[in-house]
């Protein structure tokens, strides 16, 4: 490997590093400090609600924050990864 | 790091089995590229064993910048599992995400395509840069920035052409404020490229054979 081709790698590396931290840190800057999941409700316009926030979920039937459902379904993931277990194993 | 953070029921019971059914397309097509190799590569299969449990522990990890941020490893997935096998990957660490409330059920085929892209062009750009930029720590960095912009402009138009239910905003205002929110996680791509680009380096370093040009 040249020096001259090490270092071209890195100078567009750095250049792109730069220009994406001053990017976010002006989108930052707009839209101000908060977590992941709050960034997402105030972008699409969302009610930062809680779980029991009106109109989640599908027929009136919210998954999120639903441990009942969250065992069915990890129960079937488990059933259904032992069955493709069994079928593939050598 | 691109990632829907949004609970069930945000996208409509169509789009959300819209987007479950292309990723299993997707993964269908992985599944027969892997099972149609001669001879199985238990080393590629152990690799992608070892992304999955890291990349999983590293998606629960909120790093205190921007108000609080995970990454994501996918573009890392792609160099070192490939692309085939790294889809796999990605659908698993959605799968078990979900499971602890990291994001919605009805999400995960949208989760699973954002993340399959990443991999693919993380991969992609790692390969194809070879001849153009040897060293690995800067080709690896630049295949992830790359891997995650597509990733982020995939999830903006997921999103866009989903529609989210209950909302009253324009396109316009919708596409605005996604766009914000992709450039506020394009500075935590900044770090995960360089974790990549650290990491790539180190295993070209003691295992060169690990980044070999014979993935599928």
């Amino acid at each position: 490997m040249t020096i001259l081709g090490e270092k071209k790698g890195l100078g567009i590396f750095i250049g792109l590093l730069i220009l994406m931290i001053v990017v976010s840190l002006a989108a930052y800057s707009i839209t101000g400090d908060m977590g992941i999941e709050k960034r997402f409700t105030h972008a699409l316009g969302l009610q930062s609600g809680g779980d029991e926030e009106e109109g989640g979920g599908w027929f009136g039937l919210a998954i999120e924050g639903s441990l009942l459902l969250y065992a069915v379904v990890l129960g079937v993931l488990v059933i259904a990864c032992y069955g493709i277990y069994r079928h593939f194993s050598m | 790091m691109a990632h829907i953070h949004l609970e069930d029921g945000s996208f409509s019971l169509f789009y959300a089995l819209v987007w479950w059914t292309a990723a299993i397309i997707l993964v269908g097509i992985a599944i027969y590229l892997i099972r149609s190799e001669k001879k199985p590569d238990r080393r590629k299969i152990t690799l992608a064993a070892f992304c999955t449990a890291a990349a999983f522990a590293i998606f629960q990890v909120s790093i205190p910048i921007f108000g609080g941020v995970h990454i994501n490893l996918t573009p890392l997935i792609g160099i070192l599992a490939g692309p085939a096998a790294g889809s796999l990957v990605v659908l698993i660490i959605n799968i078990l995400s979900a499971a602890i409330g990291h994001g919605g059920w009805g999400l995960i085929g949208a989760n699973a395509l954002v993340n399959i892209v990443e991999v693919f062009i993380g991969y992609s750009c790692f390969r194809l840069l070879k001849s153009a930029i040897p060293d690995l720590f800067s080709r690896a960095g630049i295949a992830t920035l790359a891997g995650l912009f597509f990733g982020n402009i995939v999830m903006i138009l997921i999103i866009v052409i989903s529609g989210i239910q209950g909302v009253n905003q324009s396109s316009g205002q919708i596409l605005t404020g996604l766009s914000l929110l992709a450039a506020v996680n394009m500075g935590v791509a900044v770090i995960e490229a360089f974790v990549t680009g650290l990491i790539v380096a180190y295993i070209g370093k003691v295992r060169p054979d690990l980044l070999g040009d014979d993935r599928v």
